[in-house]
């Protein structure tokens, strides 16, 4: 049997967890390509236009799965923690993709994570038994995947950092942003490839310490109810506080009209302002230009060089 | 007195006046929403917030302009972004320096006592009888509201003199907002249903009927939906709002308590297409589709700001159901950008095609009575 993950959403987060876990029922698996053009229109041209990028470049690697696999995942990922749920779209996610594919109905194997159960391998294990593929009696994964080493997102990270010139005197930026649009290069017209080649160094919310973990998202008035939100807010405060950290400036990836990020998004850049710490948004749309994106990122850079070069203004 | 305010929805500004002042609290209600609430909102608001959050923000400048010192508003725990809109106002009305307080009244499951002792610091009179008393008063108005815009609905594609009903509606208003007792306010309402009744009419049993439904703030807002109830009743068109204010509030903050599984029946009806809650009123949009077609209804007209994703995902699935069970829907996207000849036009031909459609059926059916 043959299994295909496409490669979007929360892939970043759990991509290798769901990967050994339908190898060891025994089955093939296949992840969809990196996003290129082509599965980006693919997306775009069956889903409704008001639709965010991301679910829509979900949409089109499910359709490249389609004639090479047996089944496709569907994560359907309603709550991955307590308290939290991920964004209402991620919610309806089944009937979204349902309804845009009616002709895949057949091939899609749902998992659904949460709202009752929130164990990652236990749902892969009732998912399973529901399609009749049988699963080990026991398994070592745990369900940890998230922010430890065996995620997509902390590979990639790692692919990139560890081809920067270990010098010292490199400026520091602090990415903020959904796993999707940091570490998805067709998307983000390969933004850390770009920062590597400038010889900048990156942090990422994936790669906050753990004595970091729930802190951030800690301090605000009310509990925020949304997962990509606490992960962004945690990162922030940890890179505004780690005295580990020097960060030089922040930027916020965003995909064009996402709900969250609109919320999100302003209460972190009112804290990074706040701070005295140079910000800058890209939202990435379907017809973001490479040039329009480039150009923006290295005004950004030479700003936080000046910074860097001019010591801050005494006031007098 | 705490002079406090709170954000427009519809008429319910109405029901509200009458709750703050009988606790205690002296109600300053923001000036209707015009362009200028909606550009001081823009002015403060993130771009692709929900436009509810932005003309909201704008009621709030405007009324703390006319003397406000606190602003009252509902909470909530997600999934959808009304629960953070509180806290994100806050925060940017504290940084625009708007000297003012939140009062963010968060749903009794969470915090039972938190919220009774941000109550007593807030309201002046809030011993049981006092809160009991209040809320009855404003529960009056609010559904007398109900009462009186749904019969309205009713008449107005009917009424002879365009604008009869409108004028019957605006004078209904006023009185009900300025009664004062439980006596007043029922005698308010029966007579505004009684002139209702009067209004001269003529009778027309092939007139369309549709359904008006979607994102709540979009729906019962007449300022921001310009006037859709009121430009498709006079164009002929019998609208039902499947939200009406005094049943959302029964249904949010009673049903849910005594009878957790209310949601139940829409859960059911929508799940052949939506089986999976996805915040707001996503779930309702779906139902409702169904419903109308069940019931024979004509169309449905599906409202929703820009960027709503319950709404979205719920668009996303209402063709297959207008397909499946043959009725026209409508989607029309609202933001601050959105141009009221545009949406009528589009309000124009879908209902052109509604009537080309009903009078066809119409023809079938004789033919085949005479044929079969
Ligand atoms: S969080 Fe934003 S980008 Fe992600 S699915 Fe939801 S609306 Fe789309
Ligand atoms: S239902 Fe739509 S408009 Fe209302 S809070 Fe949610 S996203 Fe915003």
């Amino acid at each position: 049997m043959k299994i295909g993950i496409p490669r979007g959403l929360l892939y970043y987060w759990y991509g290798h967890l769901w990967e050994e876990f339908w190898q060891e029922c025994g089955c093939e698996t296949v992840v969809s390509a990196s996003t290129d053009h082509q599965i980006m229109l693919s997306g775009i041209k069956v889903a409704l236009d008001e639709l965010c990028l991301p679910m829509k470049i979900f949409i089109g690697h499910i359709k490249w799965l389609a004639p090479v696999t047996d089944l496709i995942m569907i994560p359907h990922l309603i709550k991955i923690e307590k308290d939290a749920y991920i964004c209402p779209k991620f919610m309806g996610l089944p009937d979204l993709v349902r309804h845009t594919l009616p002709a895949l109905r057949n091939q899609f194997l749902v998992v659904k994570v949460g709202p009752k159960n929130i164990d990652m391998i236990q749902c892969l294990r009732s998912a399973a038994s529901r399609k009749g593929i049988k699963t080990p009696s026991k398994n070592n994964l745990v369900d940890s995947s998230k922010q430890t080493g065996n995620s997509p997102a902390l590979t990639i990270c790692n692919t990139y950092r560890n081809s920067l010139p270990g010098n010292e005197s490199t400026l520091t930026i602090g990415l903020l942003g959904h796993p999707y649009c940091l570490y998805d290069a067709g998307f983000n017209l390969n933004f850390l490839q770009i920062l590597t080649e400038n010889q900048i160094n990156f942090l990422t919310p994936e790669m906050i310490p753990p004595e970091f973990q729930g802190v951030g998202s800690g301090k605000l008035n009310k509990k925020m109810f949304w997962t990509l939100g606490r992960s962004q807010l945690d990162s922030l405060d940890w890179m505004l506080r780690d005295s580990g950290v020097k960060v030089d400036g922040f930027i916020h990836l965003t995909p064009f009209a996402c709900g969250l990020e609109a919320i999100i998004g302003d209460m972190m850049e009112r804290r990074i302002k706040a701070a005295g710490k140079p910000f800058l948004r890209l939202n990435l749309e379907e017809h973001s230009g490479e040039a329009g994106i480039i150009t923006r990122l290295e005004a950004f850079i030479s700003l936080l060089q000046y910074r860097e070069r001019v010591p801050k203004k005494v006031p007098c | 007195m705490l002079k406090v305010t709170f954000a427009h929805m519809g008429n319910s500004y109405i029901p509200f006046r009458t709750l703050l002042s009988e606790l205690g609290l002296d109600p300053v209600v923001p000036p209707p929403i015009t362009r200028r609430t909606i550009t001081l909102g823009l002015k403060l608001a993130p771009e692709f917030v929900c436009f509810p959050l932005k003309v909201n923000l704008g009621n709030y400048v405007e009324a703390i302009e006319s003397g406000a010192e606190c602003i009252f508003m509902a909470g909530g725990v997600g999934p959808c972004r009304f629960g953070y809109y509180g806290e994100l106002q806050r925060e940017i009305l504290h940084q625009a320096n708007y000297p003012v307080e939140f009062l963010v009244l968060e749903a009794p499951k969470t915090h039972w006592t938190e919220l009774w002792d941000k109550i007593k610091r807030y309201v002046p009179k809030h011993r049981l009888v006092d809160l009991f008393n209040a809320a009855r008063l404003a529960w009056l108005k609010a559904k007398a509201l109900d009462d009186f815009d749904d019969l309205l609905n009713r008449i107005r594609p009917l009424e002879k003199w365009p604008g009869t009903t409108t004028k019957v509606q605006t004078a209904f208003y006023r009185a009900l907002d300025e009664a004062g007792m439980i006596r007043d306010i029922h005698i308010v309402h029966q007579r505004g249903l009684e002139e209702l009744r009067a209004i001269a009419i003529t009778p027309d049993d092939s007139v369309l009927r549709i359904i008006l439904l979607g994102e709540i703030y979009m729906v019962l807002e007449p300022q921001v939906n310009f006037q859709i109830e009121r430009v498709l009743g006079e164009m002929g068109v019998e609208v039902s709002r499947t939200i009406y204010f005094a049943r959302w509030v029964y249904e949010t903050l009673f049903l849910s308590l005594v009878k957790p599984d209310w949601r139940k029946k829409y859960d059911l009806l929508a799940k052949p297409y939506l089986s999976n809650f996805v915040g707001g009123h996503g779930i309702e949009t779906v139902a409702y589709t169904v419903k109308a077609a069940a019931n024979n209804y004509h169309g449905v007209i599906e409202l929703a700001p820009f960027t709503c994703m319950p709404e979205i995902v719920a668009m996303q699935v209402l063709p297959e159901v207008s397909r499946k069970l043959s009725i026209p829907v409508l989607s029309v996207i609202i933001d601050e950008h959105a141009a009221e000849a545009g949406v009528r036009t589009r309000l124009e031909a879908f209902i052109d095609l509604l009537k080309h459609r009903h009078w066809k059926n119409e023809a079938d059916k004789r033919h085949f009575i005479r044929t079969g």
